[in-house]
């Protein structure tokens, strides 16, 4: 448990001293935002309002994807992993310190990147801030969880940061779903649909517990 | 079978493995089951391809009908492939055993290939009977995303190299596929219940004599999955067997 | 008509270049296995 709190506040302080990571995932999803205006059939309000949900989402697994490549680069650089193999107590409380900072850091970008939606497509997410916040944040679980454990495969593979995706977007589809669904009637204002939570929290307690317990075969060195 | 020096015998001793080839007991086993297999397919495929030939024609659809002797079946494999590479992944994790990974490669490999053939004669069907060839039918969707899960896995390993980490992360991705299965099956259920599958195609919704054609179908593709499956798994065995071989020779050359 | 004789080829076609490639590779290791064998028995 101590692990996990150690490694969450040295990873949010690294990213403090140098916030490189999370000004990257913010220009790159306001970014995403500002090309999908170029990219939409038209500008109307309407249009906007509607297609709002799934470009949120779009923009922020894309993010979020920018964001965990790097999650172990620093570690890769140092050759800490191994360290961090040899770290007291079970790799899992690893994983948890990592995946928390992720959250954070993720949630964090997501935030601003609702703030820039808002003002860029006309939306206003004053009146649903609660319900959308919950709703971002279930399925900020599951990204972060599956995310962080992929992350740790990939940034050992060749390619590193070209496969993270291809192994990370079909994991996500489900949590996707649940999400742009949930998002979609929260923003109509008829509150966070019971079947979108359910299976948000589904996904998350099953990605959860996969990756704690699988973390200790990806650390193992 | 390949002649060998040394009487077969089961002792883990080494030399017992380099006479068979780096083959464990388990896919010595395998290999010898491989050959019956291989000629109880041949005598299905040609019980096979004249049931389908005579098999009575559809009302409504045709001749086109006749795909489902071959798609269903395809799709079976597929999901059996999947499986096999997670248990495969599992047992790895849990015991440590080699072979159980190279298990879990062919399952994968062989497991895509089928999956690959559903899409392909999926849409070929939809396209005569539907209009159009490709729909975002539930089932299909599904099936689509399960293909890339596993392409990925299969892009993981090639990714990675050889070696017990690659073996790791592949098991690992591997029980993540297999649990997207349900999951994914659960979110079309939620969200977008427009099936335009039958329901129940494997029994009642079968016409008169179209049975027992179903049956040979599952049959035979259900022998070459097995069949392909313990091939693709020799063929990893001695692979790493004979890369193994080089690297010890190596230092002496 | 087509379609359905389509489907079938291309399934057809798919497996057996599938399983001739597996078996041309499992050819190639065991007989290269079998000449080490021969090759260390005879210097040996």
């Amino acid at each position: 448990m101590n692990i996990a709190l150690a490694i969450l506040w040295k990873d949010l302080v690294t990213e403090w001293r140098a916030r490189e990571r999370v000004i990257a995932m913010l220009l790159f999803s306001i970014l995403t935002a500002v090309i999908f205006y170029f990219a939409l059939p038209d500008q109307r309000p309407e249009t906007l309002r509607t297609l709002t949900p799934g470009l949120l989402w779009t923009a922020y697994l894309f993010a979020a994807i920018l964001g965990l490549n790097r999650s172990f680069a620093l570690e890769l650089e140092n050759e800490a992993l191994s360290g961090l193999a040899l770290a007291p107590g079970g790799r899992g409380w690893i994983f948890l310190g990592k995946a928390a900072a992720n959250f954070i850091l993720l949630s964090l970008v997501q935030a601003l990147t609702a703030l820039a939606f808002a003002l860029f497509y006309g939306v206003d997410f004053s009146s649903s801030a609660l319900n959308l916040a919950a709703v971002i944040m279930l399925a900020t679980l599951g990204i972060c969880s599956v995310g962080t454990l992929l992350a740790a495969m990939a940034v050992r593979t060749r390619l590193r940061e070209v496969l993270l995706p291809i192994l990370l977007l079909p994991a996500l589809v489900p949590v996707l779903s649940g999400a742009v669904h949930g998002t979609l009637s929260v923003m109509a204002g008829e509150g966070i649909p019971f079947s979108s939570v359910q299976l948000l929290i589904v996904i998350d307690g099953i990605y959860l517990v996969i990756s704690f317990l699988g973390f200790e075969y990806i650390l193992d060195e | 079978m390949t002649p060998m020096t040394k009487p077969f015998s089961q002792t883990k001793d080494d030399s017992a493995h380099t006479t068979n080839g780096g083959l464990s007991p388990l896919e010595q086993q395998a290999t010898r089951w491989r050959q019956p297999f291989g000629w109880l397919l041949v005598v299905i495929t040609l019980v096979y391809a004249w049931a389908v030939f005579q098999a009575p024609l559809d009302h409504t659809q045709g001749v086109i009908q006749k795909i489902l002797y071959v798609h269903p079946p395809l799709a079976y494999g597929a999901y059996l492939g999947f499986v096999i590479t997670a248990i495969g992944g599992l047992l790895y994790l849990w015991r440590g055993r080699e072979d159980c990974d190279r298990l879990a490669i062919s399952g994968a490999e062989v497991g895509v290939l089928f999956c690959t053939l559903m899409l392909v004669t999926g849409p070929i069907w939809a396209r005569g009977t539907w209009g159009r060839w490709w729909s975002w039918d539930p089932r299909l969707t599904v099936t689509l995303l399960l293909w890339f899960v596993y392409l990925a896995y299969l892009l993981l390993r090639s990714f990675s190299g050889p070696g017990p980490r690659t073996a790791r992360f592949a098991a690992i991705y591997g029980v993540i596929g297999l649990v997207l299965i349900p999951l994914n099956y659960y979110v079309i259920e939620i969200f977008d219940n427009r099936s335009m599958h039958p329901d129940n195609l494997e029994r009642g919704s079968l016409g008169d004599g179209m049975g027992w054609p179903f049956l040979l179908g599952n049959l035979c593709l259900g022998f070459a999955f097995i069949y392909l499956v313990l091939l693709r798994w020799e063929v990893e065995a001695r692979r790493v067997f004979q890369q193994r071989q080089e690297a010890l020779e190596e230092p002496d050359t | 008509m087509g379609y359905a004789i389509a489907a079938y080829f291309v399934t057809a076609a798919a497996l057996v270049a599938y399983g001739a490639a597996l078996a041309r590779e499992n050819a190639r290791h065991r007989s290269t296995v079998v000449q080490k064998a021969h090759r260390s028995s005879n210097t040996g």
